[in-house]
């Protein structure tokens, strides 16, 4: 009845018009085609998107202070098992080059040039009087810390924005609560707000500047304010990002920091 | 149809696939397409990013200097009639300048191999009150040794040969499990201290388990110098070891080591974080002899006459220093504790074995009282002293490697007694400019008598506002009775001015 062709040209037009329907509800990388479930696997999906199985980023940290030059710092991170193994290598300035920084579960070490040898530090404790303390820069993961709750879609800045709030799980955790706002579209973070269990906000940190890292579309500026002190804010710019690099376990031992010694 | 689909469409989407690739191996490789350039644009001034070569050059370190120049001022109080300096009757003070810059160079032609070099360069002004003043130029390689890295059965390898600083154990003002530095110099607290010569291999099995290994071909006994070597007879091979495992958040530590004419020692230290407190301990064992000479009475004090019986004169007593021998150890227990506000609290208390309990204090008092700046200088003065006065020629007087040994007495603030404490407080960023700090060192042997207590207190202020930049004011302060471990320092307190520049 039908012809070869009329066959051919309707299987095409069935072709095209499945594709044209489906394709709004196809999952492009890491958004989500409806809302999740909860919070937890959205808090999920980001850190895998974010820190991914292993990584190694170069950092510029610009920390300003009123009145003061302000401070430059360089280090390269490198990052493997999702966020739970961090190694900094601090370069710059001469007088903190050599301090590299270690991060194994919830264990952080840096090495002291002058003592000698590695030593537990606080994760609490201030990053060179900036913004950034010691778990801001090597505790990129929420999955294991924090019990994330849905509250609901915010516009911020013309985003749309999951906004979820966050509730340390245990009290060695940095921080009581995070306010964190998280881009619907692409699932890459907006801002995060450090609260402590009474409501008081403490800083806020804001990812800025999304565009190419490596081979992937990541925010590139880190901005912490200071919620105290807004006239106090950090500025971390991430470069030369690569992905998925094979990095090798002993880098993340303490054995390593002290056989390194610069 | 089906023949145009096929030629137009699998090679598009053939391209695709291999493009993706292509772009994935190019943006890892190229510098140019992995790395970026970012304007931040601050109050105004437009600045670039370093570009990649900096990372390049920074991570492949083929080649970095780095150092530190600095001058420091020192003001010394020095206590008239301390025990250990008696022939000093007067309150004197002595100012010194000292210039100087420590230099650290760094070579890695390549990721395995390695080599490090440091060293320090000063010219150091004395003045005195009641003396000439003094100018010195000094020099000195605190470590040179070479490195490679490699992979021995699977297992990632360290091996360093040379003068290095080997420095073990988790306290922070006392290492009781740190074989290569016994003694903490108290004169200052960041001094780099000098490395001895050997072999270190570290094989780091995984992030949780690794094992370091070391020699020492000769632990020599430097009996004059307040660094870091361990008193035994020239040649002495040492040998020591250190496993250590990570079980959640925390540290084990199990040493050993060995001198070739000694016993073994055995220790273990630890390091945990609970509740955002960090607790950290270390203990050692050892059976054999003591790391300290004790005193023993020979003879007492006499009265003598000459035959005629006309004069008389007094044969000061004479004292005996040994080892002991017995089962000795050492415990360090200690907490850290960081604060909202930055501000660092660290507790630790101290045994050590190996220390004076008060009988012994109180003969090595007498000694001092009584055998005068003869027994407190160095090995040239004792043998000067010794043929100066005849007296001194007798058996019955200490032995030359005895007084080798109390020669360092006058520095040497290595915990003569059992019992300390330390507290420290460390606040960082004070109004974004300053660092504060107090040391305080308690003897909890000379707690008990008031009027006896001793303590030794370490202030500093330093100002950061510059980056790169230290400048730093420091007081030592030892108080205590005459007859107590601070307050017998021949100091009664110093302070220190320094400006110190990074490169």
């Amino acid at each position: 009845m039908f012809s070869k062709r009329m066959v051919f040209k309707k299987r095409v037009l069935f072709l095209v018009v499945t594709l044209l329907v489906f394709y709004p509800f196809s999952s492009p990388r890491g958004a989500l085609a409806e809302l999740p479930p909860d919070g937890n696997e959205i808090v999920k999906r980001v850190d895998r998107l974010m820190v991914g199985d292993s990584a190694e980023y170069d950092s510029v940290m610009l920390i300003k202070r009123p009145n003061l030059e302000d401070v430059e710092v360089r280090y390269k991170t490198y990052f493997k098992g999702r966020g739970k193994k961090v190694f900094v290598n601090l370069l710059y300035p001469p007088e903190q080059a050599g301090k590299n920084l270690l991060l194994v579960n919830n264990n952080i070490w840096q090495y002291v040039p002058n003592v000698g040898k590695a030593v537990r530090v606080a994760g609490s404790q201030r990053f060179m009087g900036g913004e950034f303390n010691n778990a801001d820069l090597v505790k990129i993961s929420f999955v294991d810390d924090y019990e994330a709750t849905l509250v609901g879609i915010r516009e911020v800045n013309g985003e749309r924005c999951y906004f979820l709030k966050l509730k340390a799980k245990r009290p060695d955790v940095t921080y009581e609560e995070i306010n964190y706002w998280v881009r619907v579209d692409n699932l890459l973070p907006l801002q995060e707000e450090y609260v402590t269990s009474s409501g008081k906000k403490l800083k806020t940190l804001i990812f800025s500047d999304v565009g190419p890292l490596g081979t992937l579309v990541r925010p590139r500026r880190l901005t912490m304010v200071s919620a105290l002190r807004p006239e106090h804010q950090t500025m971390v710019f991430l470069s030369n990002a690569i992905y998925d690099k094979h990095i090798p376990n002993y880098l993340f031992s303490r054995a390593y920091l002290e056989a390194k010694k610069m | 149809m089906k023949f145009i689909t096929i030629i137009v469409l699998v090679p598009i989407v053939l391209m695709f696939i291999v493009g993706e690739a292509v772009a994935k191996v190019v943006a890892r490789t190229s510098p140019t397409v992995s790395s970026y350039e970012v304007f931040h644009i601050l109050d105004g001034k437009e600045s670039f990013l370093p570009h990649w070569d900096f990372w390049e050059n920074a991570t492949r370190n083929v080649l970095q200097l780095r150092g530190n120049a600095y001058n420091f001022a020192q003001y010394n109080d020095i206590r008239e009639n301390s025990l250990l300096n008696p022939e000093n009757h007067f309150d004197v003070k002595e100012a010194g300048n000292t210039m100087g810059m420590n230099l650290a160079l760094d070579v890695r032609p390549t990721e395995e191999w390695g080599g490090f070099l440091r060293g320090k360069v000063e010219e150091e002004f004395a003045k005195y009150e009641f003396a000439k003043s003094d100018e010195e130029f000094k020099n000195n390689i605190e470590q040179a040794y070479l490195t490679k890295e490699m992979e021995l059965a699977g297992i990632a390898s360290f091996i360093s040969v040379g003068k290095q600083r080997i420095k073990w154990g988790n306290g922070m003002f006392w290492n009781p499990v740190d074989t290569f530095n016994p003694r903490q110099d108290m004169q200052n607290f960041e001094k780099i201290t000098e490395g001895k010569v050997c072999y270190h291999a570290n094989f780091i099995l995984d992030n949780s388990f690794a094992c370091t290994l070391v020699v020492v071909p000769d632990a020599t006994s430097k009996a004059f110098s307040y660094d870091n070597f361990i008193f035994s007879d020239r040649g002495d091979t040492l040998i020591a070891t250190r496993i250590e495992a990570l079980f959640r958040d925390t540290e084990l530590f199990f040493h050993f080591s060995k001198k070739e004419k000694e016993e073994p020692r055995y220790g273990v230290s630890f390091s945990s974080v609970i509740a955002d407190v960090q607790f950290f301990g270390e203990a050692v064992y050892w059976r054999g002899e003591s790391e300290r000479l004790y005193p023993s009475l020979f003879s007492p004090r006499q009265t003598q006459y000459d035959p005629i019986g006309m004069s008389s004169f007094s044969v000061p007593a004479s004292y005996r220093f040994e080892n002991r021998k017995g089962t000795f150890y050492k415990l360090l227990l200690g907490f850290q504790y960081t604060f909202p506000d930055d501000t660092t609290m660290v507790i630790e208390y101290f045994y050590n074995g190996d220390g004076y309990e008060q009988a012994a204090m109180d003969l090595y008092t007498d000694f001092l009282r009584y055998a005068g700046n003869d027994y407190t200088a160095d090995v040239n003065s004792v043998l000067a002293a010794k043929q100066k006065n005849p007296l001194l020629q007798l058996p019955m007087f200490p032995s030359a490697s005895s007084l080798l040994a109390l020669g360092n007495g006058i520095y040497d603030f290595a915990n003569l007694r059992k019992n300390y404490l330390h507290l420290f407080l460390h606040k960082p960023y004070v109004a974004d400019r300053f660092r504060i700090e107090l040391d305080a060192i308690i003897n909890l042997d000379e707690i008990s008598r008031t009027d006896r207590m001793g303590i030794f207190l370490k202030p500093s202020i330093t100002y950061t506002g510059i980056p790169n930049w230290n400048f730093r004011l420091q007081a030592h302060l030892y108080s205590g009775a005459d007859d107590t471990e601070f307050g017998m320092s021949i100091y009664r307190g110093i302070l220190f001015a320094e400006a110190c520049y990074f490169f």
